[in-house]
């Protein structure tokens, strides 16, 4: 990881287009612009971990494909959808 | 947004987080006329994720596509979005929860799809998956 010292209103670009503005800081916040491709994603880290997280956690088991299986037949077929 | 089953096509979805090395992707119904469907990897047969389309359980539910996901899944019209989202089983059946903060967004044109994570969208990443039962959202 390459570690960069800005202050405020300074910037960095990366691969020629995408620029890291450095807008504020306020106490220990950093308020961060970032323009880039509209097709780049840009996210904070914390959310991408969570959803992570989640889907390693939503992986289903094969009981559990069983489970949702029998689950699906003796409720559904009660009901018309 | 239609909800759509992809019987006999293989969808490439980039980007599942944390499986971007999956990208070929089965999407079944559990039993005809099911709202519930299996997204299961064609290359490795033990990923596979329980899914359901967000707005039959909250026909409230609705997101903005970014220009991110709008250019890289290269969607024309609205009609062309399919949207699934993935379930967390839990015991008894009726407590499990459904993310409606990563769906997965897919382009029934052209079969590609990718989880999508909304900014700031309120909603919960395990909201109740029988709202009704939970007293509702």
């Amino acid at each position: 990881m390459l570690v960069l010292s800005r202050k405020r209103g300074q910037s960095i670009i990366i691969n020629q287009n995408i620029e890291i503005f450095i807008t504020a800081i306020e106490g220990e916040q950093v308020k961060i612009g970032i323009s880039a491709p509209k097709e780049y994603s840009i996210l904070r880290k914390e959310v991408v971990e969570g959803v992570r997280d989640f889907n390693q956690n939503a992986l289903l088991t094969l009981e559990e494909m069983k489970q949702l299986n029998n689950w699906v037949q003796s409720h559904e077929s009660e009901q018309k959808k | 947004m239609l909800h759509m089953i992809f019987k006999q096509e293989t969808l490439t979805i980039s980007s599942i987080v944390g499986f971007e090395k999956l990208q070929q992707f089965r999407l079944e119904e559990i039993e005809p006329g099911s709202q519930f469907a299996m997204l299961q990897s064609v290359e490795d047969p033990h990923i596979g994720f329980a899914v359901v389309s967000p707005f039959d359980l909250y026909p409230d539910y609705e997101f903005t596509l970014n220009d991110e996901i709008i250019e890289s899944l290269g969607i024309n019209k609205a009609e062309d979005v399919a949207v699934y989202a993935i379930i967390t089983l839990k015991q008894p059946f009726i407590n499990s929860t459904v993310n409606l903060v990563a769906p997965i967004v897919i382009n029934a044109a052209t079969c590609n799809g990718k989880q999508f994570i909304i900014n700031n969208s309120g909603y919960s990443i395990h909201a109740p998956l029988f709202p009704s039962h939970k007293g509702g959202e």
